[in-house]
This record gives structure tokens, C-alpha cells and sequence, in this order.
């Protein structure tokens, strides 16, 4: 009786590390597509819809009560919403609405509506009061990890105008910055200061 | 081997759906932000032209104009043809800051403080601030026209055929000082000089009790876009009515058009024009440059109620009011578009045939699809999307009784 040679299905070990190469490649491509970006222009972006929103809630929350406006010293342009940079680490970047106590109170509270985290892997280094289009002269005012910034919106549509600038914790090159202009938060985002 | 190629291919399809719904929803999300944008350019604009003339509905004297009144209302067309943006300023009171002056100096000594009966709390030194009197005795009570114009229905209110409709003395002064009651005035230019000689006219209309002045906030925007930076398209605002130089501020980018059209009640012109084919002779829409000539302000002498009326005979006086603006923004996403739904063409801001009298403005369409970019204005480059709206806002400080 012979032991002729075997003919059970299988693979070779060279198809097999193909197969796992070409899968390889495949789920690389795929994960670098769908898993989140963490470079600075990725968090300018969500900085920039938060911006959006800051703007849009202020135009549907309308004009803040007279009496609340004359006790917390808010004329000539009292703001309903604004973009607020915390204090924290990691830095969070929140939409807050003023919110005015009920009546006989002339108090009103900043109320958070939602909020960002920006990744370790992304500093906002600093700010700029005005909407920076060009590039060039980068933050005018650098923040420290307890600086706080506040971006105020208005009923009338309007927001004051801002840029945010953003880079890596790694020091690397990548830099970005959202620019808040005054017309309906309209924010852009450049992949530059 | 037939396993790993059809799971490739199914990866390949996932990926393939993920990319393009990717870029739709990138591309979504640049039209929500136009649209945004387009309700607020509206949204501010639209406030300003409410209020447009509010107790300076003949003009305003400034230290800049001390004898020659500015127009409440002033439309600056940028021309006949693709892509020449206008420009628009509006001037008001805001009555939300308001006092009454109480005593001035005596004639002939420089306006450069008065005493009021209470100081609003928003009042800032630096502030710019309308000192109105009204004079109700000027122009009369009107009398509605016997017939009406076409588009308004026939009235049967018997009280309704005559206004008092007062003629407004108005200058602009800046606070320097503030002091318990008493305001003081800048003598420094551009919102002063040594006399404030802009209020001398209205000044000498004062006479308590019935004609005292009014002090309101003064309110002066002017729009445009920049015309020295088409590549970013930037929608500016002058806060000083485009009275004092190079003050534009950025207001949003991405604003290719702007095109302003105006319909105005005009005495004089009123005979036989009908341009705008509405069969109302004293009332017509212009959008050219023939609005650049239309003016609030009262420079001319003799004003009578006669002019004012809606009488059809006796009008010879060239005083123009404002009855409605017609705005229209066109706005194009910042980013070029991602998934290939761009604009072919952009909107025509005109009536094709009457580009001097319509209700749009004087701005073909530019077509866009098939158009090399070397071969389009600047402002038009690249593969993006476009969105416009127009609005019209009645001017009802100043078209009263029109």
C-alpha cells in the first residue's frame, strides 16, 4: 500500500501571505478613510461648525429680555450666544446661550448647549480679534492652558469677528486656523496661518 | 482566490459609497452654510432699510455737509453689465436711545453741549447721536389721492383721506462728555467742528413746548463688495454710511453680486413716466444708474405741501421719496465643490428688456458651465455652487402717505 501524496485542499504558505497582504492593504485604505483625521485643520473644521451654530442659535433665540440687558450692563449689543473656549485639558471649545432667570430675577445664566473636545494631538495655540483672510501674522494673542476666550453672537445675526489658530502637540508642521466672520458666524478654514 | 476577489470588490464598493457620500454630505453642508449666510446678509440689511430715514426723513446735515443734507437713502448702481456690484447706504435715529433736549446754548454760541431730561443708559462717549426737531406745520395735513394707484385698494375710512406728516430738521453730533443731564459735543473732525455749524438750521427751529429736539442714536451703514479683492468676494459694511473714508469692515465672504433696485414716489418725474409698465405713473421702480440721482434729502427751497400731495396737478418740485428697495446677494460656497454639482450659470438680476426700470436690478446672468476660468471674471473661478435670494423691504419712515 503506497502513501501517494496527499491531495487535501489547502493553501500554500506564499497564497496565504498574500492573501494577508493584500487584506492588509485593503483594511489600511480603508481605515485611513473612515477612522478620524486628527490634524489641526480637522479640529478648525468642527471649531468652525461650532461656530455656525453659535451664530444660528443666536439669530433663533432672539433679543434678550430689556430688564436683563439694563441689570447686567449688556448695552449697546447684548449677545445671546457665544463661542467659549474653556479652561480645561484637554481644551473644550463650547456654545453657550444666555439664558435669562424668570421673573421678578434680572439675572441671566450662560447655559451650554454643546461642546467640542480638541484631540491631545492638537494645540489651539492662540487667537486673533479679527477675521484673518490672508494668510500671515498668525495669533496675536497666545493662550495658556487657564485663558479663556469668548466669541459673543448676536440676534441680529451678526457674531464679533475672531480667528482661531490650531497645530500639533507633536510640533510638527501641520497648521490651521478658523476665521469667524462677523456675517452669520460664515466661518472658513484654512490649512495655514 | 474567487472569495478574496469578490471581497475586494466589496470593499471597493463600501469604500466607493462612503467617498461619494462623503462629498455629498460635504457639499450639503457648503450650501447650509450659504443659505445661512444669505439669511443673515438679509436679516441685517433688512433692519437697517426698516428703519431707513427715522426722524431724518428729508436728510441730516454732518460736519462733513454742514449746509448741504445727506440722503437718508443713497444708492450707488455699479453699472449696466455682468458682475458690477452697487452700493447702498442708510442712515436713521434709533428710537431705542432716545432724550429730549431740554435747553441749548444761546444763538450764536457754538452747539457743543446741551442738558437733556434723562441720559439713556447706552449712551457711550464717542457715540454718534441725530439731533432732530420736528416741525409738523411745514408740510401740512396731506390729502390722499381721489384716485388710488393701481396696486392699492380703494379706501373707504372717511377719516383716512388726510396725515400731519412732520418735516424733519436733523443734524449729527458725536458725545464727547457725559455729565449727570448735560451732553457734550466733539468740535473735532469728522463728526465735529468748532461751531457744529451742521445744527445751526435745525437748532433754530426749536420752539418749546411743541417742536423741542430729539436726541436718537445715530445709525449709518453702507454696504458694498470689495472691490479690490474679487478672488475672496468680501461683503464689507461701513459703519459710518460710507461718509468717512476707507471705515469698511469684512462682513462675509463669498458674495459675487449685490444688486440693489428702488421704487420711489417723485412728484416731478411723476407725469407720463411709467417705465416699469405698472400703469402708475408717479411711482416707479429704477434699477440703473438712474437711482444714483434719487435723494431724500430737501435741497431745494419752497418746499410746499403742494409738493408733497398726491394731488395729480399741482406737483413741480423734484423731492423724491422711497417707498420700497429691492436687495439681491448672490453668495458661492468658499471651498470648490466636491462632487461635481456646481452652478452652470448664475442668476440674472434683471429683467431682460427694461434693465433700467425693474424690480431686480441691472445684472445679466454669466454663464459659467463650459466657461475656462482664464475666461470668467475673477470672482466667478473655480467649481463652486451659487445661491441667491431677494428681498424687498418697504421704507416706512419715509414713504408715509406714498
Amino acid at each position: 500500500m503506497s502513501r501517494g501524496r496527499s491531495h487535501h485542499a489547502g493553501f500554500t504558505l506564499i497564497e496565504m501571505m498574500v492573501v494577508v497582504a493584500i487584506i492588509g492593504v485593503l483594511s489600511m485604505l480603508a481605515w485611513n478613510l473612515i477612522s478620524p483625521n486628527l490634524d489641526p485643520a480637522d479640529s478648525a473644521e468642527q471649531a468652525s461648525m461650532l461656530m455656525r451654530e453659535t451664530a444660528r442659535r443666536a439669530t433663533a433665540g432672539g433679543a434678550v429680555r430689556g430688564d436683563v440687558v439694563t441689570n447686567l450692563g449688556l448695552a449697546p449689543k447684548p449677545p445671546r450666544t457665544r463661542l467659549h473656549v474653556l479652561a480645561t485639558t484637554p481644551r473644550k471649545i463650547a456654545v453657550e446661550r444666555l439664558q435669562e432667570d424668570a421673573l421678578p430675577l434680572h439675572s441671566a445664566n450662560w447655559i451650554q448647549i454643546q461642546s467640542m473636545t480638541i484631540p491631545t494631538e492638537v494645540k489651539l495655540v492662540g487667537w486673533r480679534p479679527s477675521a484673518v483672510l490672508i494668510n500671515g501674522g498668525g495669533p496675536s494673542v497666545l493662550l495658556n492652558p487657564t485663558d479663556e476666550v469668548v466669541i459673543q453672537c448676536y440676534p441680529t445675526s451678526q457674531c464679533d469677528a475672531a480667528t482661531l489658530y490650531f497645530d500639533t502637540s507633536t510640533g510638527s508642521s501641520q497648521q490651521a486656523r478658523a476665521v469667524l466672520m462677523p456675517l452669520g458666524g460664515s466661518p472658513v478654514v484654512y490649512d495655514s496661518w | 482566490m474567487i472569495a478574496l476577489i469578490v471581497s475586494s470588490l466589496l470593499v471597493a464598493m463600501i469604500i466607493g459609497i462612503f467617498t461619494q457620500m462623503s462629498a455629498a454630505y460635504r457639499t450639503q453642508q457648503q450650501v447650509a452654510e450659504l443659505q445661512q449666510v444669505l439669511q443673515a446678509s438679509e436679516a441685517t440689511i433688512e433692519a437697517d432699510l426698516r428703519q431707513a430715514g427715522f426722524r431724518c426723513a428729508q436728510g441730516f446735515t454732518w460736519a462733513g455737509s454742514p449746509a448741504s443734507p445727506i440722503s437718508a437713502l443713497t444708492i450707488t448702481d455699479g453699472g449696466t453689465g455682468p458682475q458690477q456690484p452697487d452700493q447702498i447706504a442708510i442712515f436713521y435715529g434709533d428710537p431705542s436711545a432716545q432724550a429730549q433736549v431740554t435747553a441749548v446754548p444761546a444763538s450764536g454760541q457754538p452747539l457743543t453741549t446741551v442738558t437733556v431730561d434723562a441720559v439713556d443708559a447706552s449712551w457711550a462717549i464717542g457715540d454718534k447721536v441725530l439731533f432732530s426737531v420736528a416741525d409738523p406745520g411745514v408740510l401740512g395735513r396731506l390729502t390722499f389721492e381721489a384716485t388710488p394707484p393701481p396696486e392699492e385698494p380703494p379706501t373707504s375710512d372717511p377719516n383716512s383721506g388726510t396725515a400731519t406728516i412732520p418735516y424733519y430738521y436733523a443734524c449729527v453730533l458725536q458725545i464727547s462728555n457725559i455729565n449727570g443731564t448735560t451732553i457734550s459735543f466733539s468740535t473735532v473732525a469728522p463728526w465735529g467742528s468748532a461751531s457744529n455749524a451742521q445744527c445751526d438750521v435745525a437748532r433754530r427751529k426749536i420752539a418749546l413746548p411743541d417742536k423741542p429736539a430729539m436726541l436718537y442714536k445715530f445709525v449709518a451703514r453702507a454696504y458694498r463688495i470689495d472691490p479690490t479683492r474679487k478672488d475672496l468676494s468680501v461683503f464689507q459694511q461701513s459703519p459710518s454710511g460710507a461718509l468717512v473714508a476707507n471705515d469698511w469692515t469684512d462682513l462675509g465672504i463669498g458674495f459675487t453680486n449685490f444688486q440693489i433696485a428702488s421704487r420711489w414716489y417723485s412728484a416731478a418725474t411723476g407725469a407720463g413716466d411709467n417705465s416699469d409698465g405698472d400703469a402708475d405713473a408717479f411711482r416707479n421702480w429704477y434699477s440703473s444708474t438712474n437711482q444714483n440721482f434719487l435723494s431724500t434729502a430737501d435741497v431745494l427751497s419752497g418746499v410746499t405741501p403742494a409738493d408733497y400731495s398726491k394731488s395729480l396737478g399741482g406737483a413741480t418740485n423734484s423731492l423724491e421719496v422711497p417707498l420700497q428697495v429691492s436687495v439681491s446677494f448672490v453668495v458661492r460656497t468658499t471651498r470648490h465643490v466636491v462632487d461635481g454639482t456646481v452652478t452652470g450659470a448664475t442668476p440674472e438680476l434683471q429683467v431682460a428688456g427694461n434693465v433700467d426700470a425693474n424690480d431686480l436690478g441691472n445684472s445679466p446672468k454669466v454663464q459659467l458651465a463650459g466657461v475656462a476660468d482664464a475666461s470668467r471674471p475673477q470672482e466667478l473661478r473655480g467649481d463652486n455652487i451659487y445661491r441667491y435670494a431677494t428681498i424687498k423691504v418697504d421704507t416706512r419712515n419715509l414713504g408715509v402717505n406714498r
